[in-house]
């Protein structure tokens, strides 16, 4: 997922700076969005020096190429630093780091950064990580004695291989092997199609089971990282000491759009909230029941400006909190439903004259516009959102409040803002360009991916990856239900050749 | 076991009784390069990294300012004069409330004590760092934002003295990038952080047979280990299909001689930190509590309640039965409460809250409150692990603390600015910022850098003398390799720079 | 230093011992058949502690509540063991994913849950024997007097341990690796004796529990 948004994020930091950069020749006194040390032209200059190279195919490379966490460089970044220009000051002016970089990069094409036995320039065209040494080309086919051979032997590994295929999808969906007699009953299937048939036959029953759809249950847990549960503050049903919001809100809305025949899309649409009746069962819940609700768990934000996961009570408590202009919620909701960390510097579309520093945070400076040029446009509207001060309410004119704290410029903070590269009138807006986006549907399959494969996609999953994620935003392949998408998953060969 | 120590090193190895059997399971094949280690074994330095999670600012400690000395003190952090002591170089706040902003919880903080008990050992660095991102920032406040390759300060502390030692690197504290393993992926796996979520039960995970009723005696249990690891596995289709998998060579590359040399040590006992108890039935499993454990308990009281004291606690253990070299300890992003205290009718009593949410970063609520409680809490825990290491002899005269750093790693500091003449106001978070360092091997009784009182924003200093610069700020790589050298860590080739005013001064 | 020296003389003993100490007779094992394919690409996932645990409550009948515990009081999973063990805690300890390596305790604490299991069920199979599932009687003849366990029996309780753990049945070589290793538990006391039986069933049961096999997939 790093690298497949990396990629985007390359081609829209590069499209974006270089329109800033233009934008501030001609605009003078427009402050300069980027300082020299940030180089974003350079995943497109290293697809020029190597067009052919597989990391190449969409025309830019990652950051992760010569990056760990940008600017920091990774070995092989390294190497190329010290043959880039030596003697002349640092930093390189984007024409001279351009110029330079092509020579440098030929300078380093023999060394092995990683020390793996495989050359740079190897490495570069076979599309794995020169500073990796965990990362090495592979040849994944088989000979045709071993094609013979794994096929009678207890894993086939150089094909598709049903029964261990039928083994996994009960350990990862069920949460347990099937039982033997299952499995012997299973091997005793010849026709392939039936085979397949039984797999998913499997699949259809784990989807539906506790260890998949309950509590603490697979899809649960996919929603740690981005709803960050704190037992202390949680309200609600078993609350903690400082009860300020119930994340079963969260989560249970997160179940119900990835599981069914829901629309994941609702994870940033959804206008209503789901409770749980059973381990495995969940129901919208009627807007009269929600009114009902006590203080501690009410969700005060009216119906017509939810936004999903992304305007719950919860979700305000835990990162907007008591912030005027909530950088951190914009962010979490742009890793976590996008994919783009932009503390790592991914997913950044600069806009021009941005950011504006309402709340006068010291933004503006060089090597903080850097992020907050993409972060703060992004952020304008979660502005309308209350964090625990507020109430967790929905309020226009929410930003007179922080005027005293915040200085009076806070309260000119426009509801509308920018998320990958188009305008946006509010929060909904947002939500909609989300979900209907790309990078969304990348995040959801990446997610289920790693869980499911053990890792990142990686150079030789390219194809089968994208198909997966296409065919999510596809009306006529799964048309945003995952359950049909992981159908699909079980039957590649990332998951399904041992 | 195999060994390809030169037998001149073997020699030097079976001196050393258990770290020699590590050593020489880990030694690389250089027999120079095998004395070093030996000699860095004998030697070693100890980081305990005390965490600061959310933003410990020094601006509201040890480098505060007073009203009268800002010149926009109503709109810039500057305390009350009455509030800000000096004691050498550093200042401190002593502070008493009814409230934590919103959390009506009254309190008491100190930080003058710790200063005049601990000020020769005390250094202040300032530094400006590069994410705003909580868990970013702490990652770079430990590897230097890959200074060196990317490795950690621990994992660093690890490789150069921890090759003698069962678990040299050990993480107690959840869920923070304070215990991010660092991008190095070509050091040795014995250097990388071990976690231990747990304090009670976790010592039961370091025996695979102790304490189990009904087993086969331990004699038998272990042919049934050589068994498995020297002929069903190796011989079955299971691995040699899969045997290219990193996850299944690291598995077998740990079940092997790190696993029995860290049961030959007996840690199940050692670091045994509960005592026997209707919750712990240790006797009647046959285990015992640590000869220690009594020693520690009264130390850290809360042990049973307060993860931070737990976790306090077992550094101790680990540093001074020679586990470890480098422990990372801290408060955690949930609220801690006095034992049997919940937010009930009437709100709560002073001391009631032991840890606001999110710890320091509840600042953006109450800056200075919060800010006071943490910095006590910090503290607090320090000074009682300071003695503890203080009471115990490593050799010929010295305290294991007389080999020790203590490092309150941190995110970023808070922002500056205040509404008018409020005490009561949220702050968000500031690159800008310092960090306290307590060790006899620091400049101790210094800060190094300053502030300038126009914006509250410090400044750096000349990283030979100390001297402080104005318009300077210091880098993460700096405040790395000060760290790192004052540790004692040879990091030639890595291109960091010599920050010798961070060392102690001869 | 001093007391790592002092402590340190078993280990110096136990370094030593590695290369002084007379070997028990080399056991006889099956020879190796010519090796499969090797993956190229090989994926293998941990089996975190909960479905290892669930497969072994369902394969060797016992209740999951009781499969496992320390100190008799703390399940191996939820309780004492969750993150090593692959598990994620989120609320309280702030672990939202698996961790990516295994930590150094993680073998260690999969030892001792094998143990456990295995240890519990040979210990509910010698208590109640029409229930056994694994430590089955009638190895050593009509009238119990044979001096070593006959094949059959040995075949039976390996296809058992193997049926239970691994969901398949032994290999001819596995099967005999496992009757070879049984002369190495009797060594010392009568190969018939109930005690040395019941020893090699659990021994042989968590070496398999905690093989690769039974802890990837």
């Amino acid at each position: 997922m790093k690298r497949l948004h990396n990629v985007r994020s390359a081609i829209l930091a590069l499209g974006l700076s270089v329109a800033a950069l233009s934008f501030a020749a001609i605009a003078p006194g427009a402050p300069l969005i980027q300082p020299a040390s940030a180089k974003p032209p350079a995943p497109m200059a290293f697809c020029h020096a190597y067009p052919e190279a597989k990391a190449c195919n969409t025309g830019f490379a990652e950051c992760a190429a010569c990056h760990t966490t940008p600017p920091a460089r990774n070995a092989f970044g390294m190497q190329v630093s010290e043959k880039l220009a030596p003697g002349m000051a640092r930093p390189l002016s984007d024409e001279d780091f351009l110029k330079y970089l092509p020579a440098a990069l030929k300078a380093v094409e023999d060394l092995d950064a990683d020390s793996d036995g495989f050359s740079n320039i190897v490495e570069i065209m076979a599309g794995t990580q020169t500073a990796d040494a965990n990362s090495v080309p592979k040849t994944l086919a088989c000979a045709t004695d071993d094609s013979t051979r794994a096929a009678s032997a207890q894993w086939n590994v150089c094909a598709y291989d049903a029964a261990y295929t039928f083994k996994k999808v009960h350990m990862d969906f069920c949460g347990r092997s099937p039982l033997r007699a299952d499995m012997d009953g299973f091997r005793r299937i010849t026709d392939e199609k039936a085979k397949l048939a039984r797999i998913s036959e499997a699949i259809d029953q784990c989807l539906d089971s506790p260890y998949w759809l309950g509590p603490n249950g697979v899809v649960w847990n996919i929603a740690n990282a981005k709803i960050r549960p704190a037992y202390a503050v949680k309200s609600g049903e078993n609350p903690g000491p400082v009860p300020l919001g119930d994340y079963d809100d969260d989560y249970n809305l997160f179940t119900w759009a990835n599981s069914d025949d829901h629309d994941v899309r609702d994870l940033l649409l959804a206008q209503y909230f789901v409770k749980r009746t059973g381990p495995v069962t969940l129901e919208q819940i009627s807007e009269e029941e929600l009114a009902k609700r006590p203080r501690g768990t009410m969700q005060p934000v009216p119906k017509d400006k939810r936004v999903g996961m992304i305007s719950t009570r919860w979700f305000g408590a835990v990162n907007t909190m008591f912030t005027s202009i909530p950088r951190t919620t914009a962010a979490q909701a742009y890793r976590s439903y996008l994919g783009f960390d932009i503390a790592r510097m991914q997913g950044l579309n600069t806009v021009p004259h941005e950011p504006k520093d309402y709340d006068i945070k010291g933004v503006g400076a060089p090597e903080c516009a850097v992020c907050h040029a993409t972060l703060d446009p992004l952020s304008y509207p979660f502005t309308r959102y209350n964090g625990i001060s507020g109430g967790y309410s929905y309020n226009d004119d929410r930003l007179k409040d922080y005027v005293r704290v915040d200085g009076p410029r806070v309260a000119e903070a426009p509801a509308g803002g920018m998320i990958l590269g188009q305008n946006v009138a509010d929060l909904l807006e947002w939500g909609k360009v989300a979900a209907n986006s790309d990078a969304f549907a990348m995040k959801v399959t990446y997610d289920y991916w790693k869980l499911l494969i053990g890792r990142e996609p990686d150079v030789n999953d390219q194809a089968e990856y994208t198909r997966l994620w296409r065919g999510l935003k596809s009306a006529t392949t799964y048309n945003y239900r995952v359950e049909k998408m992981l159908h699909d998953l079980v039957r590649t060969n990332a998951y399904g050749r041992p | 076991m195999t060994s390809h120590l030169s037998r001149r090193n073997f020699l030097r190895t079976a001196s050393l009784g258990a770290a020699g059997s590590f050593i020489a399971a880990r030694a690389p094949q250089d027999a120079f390069a095998q004395e070093v280690m030996i000699e860095r074994a004998k030697n070693p330095r100890f980081l305990i990294v005390l965490s600061s999670f959310g933003g410990a600012s020094q601006v509201d400690a040890f480098l505060s300012r007073r009203e009268s000395e800002v010149p926009n003190a109503a709109t810039l952090n500057a305390y009350p004069n009455d509030m800000v002591q000096t004691i050498g170089e550093f200042r401190a706040i002593d502070m008493k409330g009814p409230s934590i902003g919103a959390i009506p919880a009254a309190f008491t903080a100190n930080q003058s004590n710790f200063v005049r008990k601990h000020n020769n050992d005390m250094m202040v660095v300032t530094h400006t760092g590069t994410s705003v991102n909580h868990f970013v920032a702490q990652q770079r406040s430990i590897n230097g934002n890959a200074a060196w390759h990317g490795r950690t300060l621990q994992e660093a502390v690890a490789l150069t003295y921890g090759a003698g030692y069962a678990i040299p690197n050990v993480h107690l504290v959840n869920g923070t990038g304070f215990t991010e393993r660092g991008t190095d992926n070509t050091l040795p796996a014995y250097v990388y952080g071990e976690r231990a979520p747990t304090p009670n039960l976790w010592p039961l995970s370091l025996d695979g047979y102790r304490g189990i009723a009904g087993a086969p005696d331990r004699r038998l249990f272990e042919t049934a280990r050589k068994f498995r690891n020297e002929r069903l596995d190796p011989s079955s289709d299971f691995f040699r299909t899969f045997r290219g998998s990193q996850r299944i060579k690291h598995w077998t590359g740990i079940r092997g001689d790190a696993l029995r040399g860290v049961e030959a040590e007996d840690l199940i006992t050692k670091l045994m930190l509960f005592p026997d108890s209707e919750e712990m039935p240790l006797a009647a499993h046959g285990l015992t509590g640590s000869a220690i454990g009594q020693k520690v308990r009264e130390a850290f009281p809360n042990y049973e309640f307060d993860p931070l004291e737990a976790q306090a606690a077992l550094a101790f253990m680990l540093l001074r039965y020679g586990v470890s070299v480098t422990v990372t300890l801290g408060p955690e992003g949930s609220a801690v409460f006095k034992k049997g205290v919940t937010l009930g009718e009437g709100g709560l009593g002073e001391g009631d809250i032991v840890n606001p949410p999110i710890s320091f970063d509840f600042s953006h609520q109450a800056n200075r409150q919060v800010q006071a409680v943490m910095w006590n809490r910090q503290l607090s825990i320090a000074e009682r692990l300071i003695s503890l290491l203080k009471s115990e002899e490593f050799r010929e005269g010295q305290s294991f603390w007389d080999r020790s750093m203590m490092y309150f790693a941190t995110e970023f500091g808070r922002t500056r600015r205040r509404p008018d003449n409020a005490m009561t106001f949220g702050s968000g978070h500031d690159l800008n910022n310092g960090s306290l360092i307590v060790s006899p091997l620091a400049n101790g009784g210094r800060v190094l850098g300053g502030i300038n009182v126009d914006n509250m924003l410090t400044y750096g200093f000349d990283p030979t003398t100390g001297k402080p610069e104005p318009g300077r700020h210091m880098t993460e790589p700096e405040m790395y390799s000060g760290i790192a050298h004052a540790l004692g860590i040879d990091t030639a080739g890595s291109n960091l720079p010599d920050m010798r005013a961070m060392r102690r001064q001869a | 230093m001093t007391k790592l020296i002092v402590s340190g003389l078993a280990a110096l003993i136990a370094l030593a011992a590695c290369t002084t100490t007379p070997e028990p007779a080399p056991l006889e094992f099956a020879a190796d058949t010519p090796p499969p394919v090797a993956s190229a690409d090989p994926r293998v996932q941990f089996k975190d502690g909960e479905r290892y645990l669930s497969d072994l409550s369902a394969n060797l009948n016992m209740p999951r509540e009781d499969i496992c515990k320390e100190l008799s009081r703390y399940d191996c999973m939820t309780d004492a063991f969750r993150i090593v063990l692959g598990g994620v805690e989120a609320p309280n300890l702030l672990v939202n994913e698996p961790i990516e390596n295994a930590a150094l305790t993680s073998p260690i604490a999969v030892d001792r849950v094998a143990l456990h299991v295995c240890s519990n069920r040979v210990r509910m199979d010698r208590e109640k024997p029409a229930e056994a599932v694994l430590l089955k009687t009638g190895g050593f003849g009509a009238d119990g007097r044979a001096k070593s366990p006959d094949t059959k029996w040995l075949n039976t309780t390996a296809d058992a341990i193997y049926g239970s753990i691994l969901m398949r049945s032994p290999s001819e070589r596995e099967i005999q690796n496992l009757a070879a290793y049984y002369s190495q538990v009797a060594e010392g006391r009568p190969g018939n004796s109930a005690d040395v039986a019941a020893d090699w069933v659990t021994l042989s049961c968590f070496a398999v529990a905690s093989s690769l096999e039974a802890v990837f997939y």
